[in-house]
């Protein structure tokens, strides 16, 4: 009796124990072709025939005569795959910092800027652009310096705040990122108003973009981006354990102070680095998780790697909408990310039923 | 063309001058703006002056209709006045009349006596009680937003949008100072001397049909469309301004900069573009025609503009305004 | 068997526990009684781990629980917590399966071994049939079972119990002692149980421990520590201790003293 139900339930555990690498597959599949699209697509039409050419004789081993515009050759290679690229980097890390600030905080409202990361870098950013320190500095731009530094520096402050004897208590924390955050964008609203009255790079730079991407921006960020991107996927297990709550899951032998500082750091490493050179591009963070959660259920162990491939996807997309809706202008690319992003969250928690976390 | 200009896009200016003599005598009253065509008759006058003298009878009563269509009369000059806009204060101070000045706000950059004098406001607020304790009799202000406030204080406003895309609105802000001052004489030079410096440019530059391809920067790949004040120093200094198919101040897309390759790339921080490996191929980095402005004198629309455009021509047509 | 020595702990300058002794012999379901506010959760967080004693011994099969990590003290003392907060919408098999986590590495994923042992859990605690239904939607008897499922899944020799039948109907209150009772049987688990009802206590435990004055006060069997007299020193309350009429147990119930006592009498 015991054995035979032991054999049922083997055999209907079949399903769960095999980790839906296909899901993620298609998602990857989706992802590359939404980056191929926006790779071929762009102010400057170049004919796909064109493109796959230029892509064809940069092969080893492969010849092809350069009978095209070399200027296309420069915009392909220098400016729409590098931006393709950065903006993957950026969606995807934002989405999977957000499904952990999520998980960790156990808090439907998280995202990666819940403590502090956007207004510190904000500051930063603003101190650069609206004040007379120099943007550049022995010819390197500052800004991306700027802004990561203001992002960990708030952070840690709020971090640091909110530490007691007991370990780190995540609503002090929480409420200490408000405060830092109310603090640093007093900060930079003072020095805008001290400073030139126009705005608008300020402005452009917290509403996130890509205009400046260049393929050195996704390779200077991946040495963050590779640790702590790896450090929060394998804790997709743990994160659900954690959702019993710390006091539960240190029960269950998770060293739960050990994880939320590892969280918090990889968290906010990885979201600093993409933000210095991205902007703050908001509710990509915010969305992504929770639509995935939506769609394929609560798993931390598929929500990590799935928010950062659909992260990825969204934003590559939002950034394709940003810099071809009103040829030959760009748009800042947190403005299409909230303007589609908003009414597809509102359609899956209406239609959804969705019960956050 | 950075600064305050930018925040006071796409705005027309409304004057329409009205003194008796002027309407009569001076054909060059209106701006060429359709809807700037109202003149309006000051019906209160009946005095009629044959000559131009600069006797205050001669100018005021003098009438302006601001950016909202009111009319603002000035009867006698205006001895204290709070100017907060960067043209107004050049305008001012290039007709003699800075005394009148007696406080600005913190974007004053020019001229340097405007550091002397008190600051009433920065670029989202205004000190209204310091204006009010000045007891100026008049306030200029370039934006609506405590146009009401200042008026239902008791002080006159003149609040004019400023900075269309036309030169000729300039002199028309010259010569409404000079009115409003008092200082007509000095006002009409000024204007005189602006137009003929333009047109200067303009005669020297006429066998020159090297249509150069420029690209301005004023931040972020922000740059002057069509219908902004630069795209007219543009096209007066016969350069083809790569963004002249978008209107007003927009960012421009890279790829469009790379595949337009323009000769000259104007930027607040010619780092920014030469250090970008994206621009490499660009003719204005190959051909290293990435330039900073020479100075501000092209951030406000007053009389220093002219100086701003003959600065610029030198440094692009150095064989055709030599060095000095 | 797990071994408490001496163990004092206070917070904010406040005593909680000032010396407690308890032996929770191997094999056995020892039941903890005492009032509100004696200390029994903090003992039981102590145990587990969550809080450190500021001073004083717990030692269990042998070890001395302030020598291991997190991790292995969760291979030694599982526990059933009083009123945890459940994620809803996690199944119930997932929720029992990240009770293997003590048994797990960081980037080991559950085994079919695991997924036996889970399924075994269920199968004694019998919600095998809610093992797909999401743990928002349980009923409160179901969410105990499930919660009781997590702790054996968690294979360690000790399991603790916090008021396992707190928010439960008379019904299952007895279906969730007799689960306890059938499971201890069967494979010798050492239970520690912190429990309100005297009556039930007196049945399913096989030793009590009365906690007064944030220190143990009496141990023994049932009948030894449930006397009208550890009650009322213990309790500050007067009750009736009748033997059970169908078992070994006793009925503990409070008499009044005024008009219910001349109403009995």
């Amino acid at each position: 009796m015991m054995s035979l139900s032991y054999q049922s339930n083997t055999e209907g555990n079949e399903d769960k124990l095999t980790y839906p690498w296909r899901k993620l597959g298609v998602a990857f599949a989706v992802m590359i072709f939404i980056a191929l699209l926006a790779a071929g697509v762009g102010a400057v039409n170049i004919h796909p025939l064109i493109i796959l050419k230029i892509l064809m004789s940069k092969l080893p081993f492969v010849h092809i005569d350069p009978n095209w515009q070399h200027t296309y050759e420069t915009i392909l290679l220098q400016i729409r795959i590098p931006r393709v690229s950065l903006s993957c980097l950026v969606g995807g890390t934002l989405a999977i910092s957000g499904a952990t600030y999520q998980g960790l905080f156990r808090n439907p409202l998280a995202d990666p800027y819940l403590i502090g990361a956007a207004p510190g870098a904000g500051l930063g950013a603003t101190i650069v652009l609206a004040t007379s320190v120099p943007t550049f500095f022995q010819g390197i731009n500052i800004l991306p310096l700027a802004a990561f530094v203001g992002a960990i520096g708030a952070v840690s402050i709020a971090y640091f705040t909110a530490r007691n004897s007991d370990g780190l208590p995540l609503a002090t924390l929480i409420l200490a990122g408000v405060a830092i955050a109310s603090l640093t964008t007093a900060l930079s609203a003072f020095i805008l108003i001290r400073s030139d009255p126009d705005v608008r790079p300020v402005l452009s730079w917290l509403m996130g973009g890509f205009i400046h991407a260049q393929w050195k921006h996704s390779i200077m960020i991946l040495p963050y981006l590779i640790p702590t991107v790896i450090v929060m996927l394998v804790h997709g297990r743990l994160l659900n354990v954690m959702q019993l709550g710390e006091d539960h899951a240190r029960q269950l032998g998770v060293s739960v102070e050990n994880i939320k500082l590892l969280l918090i750091i990889s968290a906010t490493l990885s979201t600093a680095a993409v933000v210095a050179f991205s902007g703050l591009i908001g509710f990509v963070g915010l969305i992504v998780p929770h639509s995935v959660r939506l769609v394929w259920g609560v798993d931390y162990r598929f929500i990590l790697p799935m928010s950062a491939i659909s992260g990825a996807a969204f934003v590559t997309l939002a950034d394709l909408v940003a810099r071809t809706i009103i040829n030959p202008i760009e748009l800042p690319v947190g403005i299409v990310t909230a303007f589609c992003g908003a009414p597809f969250f509102v359609y899956l928690l209406r239609y959804r039923r969705y019960v956050a976390m | 063309m950075d600064k305050q200009n930018k925040d006071k896009l796409r705005i027309y200016i409304m004057i329409s001058i009205l003194s008796f003599l002027f309407m009569t005598c001076s054909g060059n009253l209106s701006t060429n703006e359709p809807r700037n065509t109202n003149k309006i008759l000051d019906t209160d006058t009946s005095n009629v002056m044959p000559d131009s003298s600069s006797l205050y009878s001669d100018i005021f009563p003098y009438a302006v209709m601001d950016s909202r269509g009111k009319i603002i009369t000035f009867t006698k000059p205006a001895e204290k006045i709070v100017v907060l806009d960067n043209a107004a204060l050049d305008t001012i101070y290039s007709i003699g009349e800075w005394h009148r000045v007696v406080a600005t706000h913190d974007f004053a950059s020019y001229p340097p006596q405007a550091s002397e004098i008190p600051k009433v406001a920065d670029a989202f607020n205004m000190n209204l009680e310091a204006i009010i304790e000045l007891d100026p009799d008049l306030v200029f202000v370039f934006y609506e937003t405590f146009v009401s406030d200042l008026e239902d204080a008791g002080l006159k406003v003149l609040y004019l949008e400023s900075l269309g895309n036309d030169l000729e609105e300039t002199t028309e802000l010259i010569t409404m100072w000079g009115r409003i001052t008092g200082n007509i004489d000095r006002a009409e030079k000024e204007s005189l001397l602006f137009d003929e410096r333009v047109s200067t440019i303009q005669g020297m530059l006429s066998n020159t049909d090297s249509e150069l391809k420029v690209f301005q920067d004023v931040g972020d790949l922000w740059t002057p469309g069509q219908n902004t004040l630069m795209n007219t120093v543009f096209e007066l200094l016969k350069l083809d301004n790569i963004a002249k198919d978008v209107s007003g101040y927009v960012q421009m897309s890279p790829e469009l900069i790379v595949d337009r390759n323009p000769d000259l790339i104007i930027a607040l921080n010619p780092n920014s573009i030469t250090t970008n490996s994206i621009f490499k191929d660009v003719n204005a980095v190959k051909n290293k025609r990435v330039i900073k402005m020479p100075s501000d004198a092209l951030s406000n629309a007053g009389p220093r503009f002219a100086l701003g455009i003959e600065e610029l021509a030198k440094v692009i047509y150095p064989q055709i305004f030599g060095n000095e | 068997m797990l071994v408490i020595e001496k163990l004092h702990f206070d917070y904010n300058g406040q005593n909680i526990l000032e010396g407690v002794n308890i032996e929770a012999p191997k094999g056995h379901l020892t039941g903890i009684v005492g009032p509100n506010g004696s200390g029994k959760t903090t003992l039981f967080r102590l145990i587990s781990g969550v809080l450190k004693p500021a001073s004083g011994k717990i030692i269990a099969c042998g070890t001395n629980m302030s020598t291991v990590n997190t991790k292995e003290k969760a291979r030694i003392v599982s526990i059933v917590p009083q009123n945890p907060t459940l994620p809803p919408n996690y199944t119930v098999r997932d929720l029992v399966l990240m009770s293997r986590n003590p048994h797990l590495k960081l980037l080991e994923q559950e085994s079919h071994l695991d997924f036996e042992i889970a399924e075994h859990s269920m199968e004694l605690t019998e919600i095998n049939h809610l093992s797909k239904r999401r743990v928002g939607t349980l009923s409160g008897g179901e969410r105990q079972r499930a919660m009781l499922a997590m702790a054996l899944t968690q294979q360690t020799p000790i399991l603790l119990m916090d008021e396992p039948t707190a928010n439960l109907d008379l019904i299952h209150q007895t279906h969730i002692m007799n689960l306890v009772r059938k499971i201890q049987k069967e494979d010798g688990r050492t239970i520690l149980m912190a429990i309100h009802d005297l009556t039930l206590a007196s049945q399913y435990c096989d030793r009590l421990i009365m906690i007064s004055n944030r220190k143990d006060f009496v141990t023994g069997s049932p009948k030894e520590v449930l006397t009208s007299d550890n009650i009322l020193n213990v309790y500050g309350a007067k009750v009736l201790v009748l033997p059970h009429p169908n078992n070994d147990g006793l009925i503990v119930t409070p008499t009044s003293n005024d008009e219910s006592d001349s109403r009995n009498l």
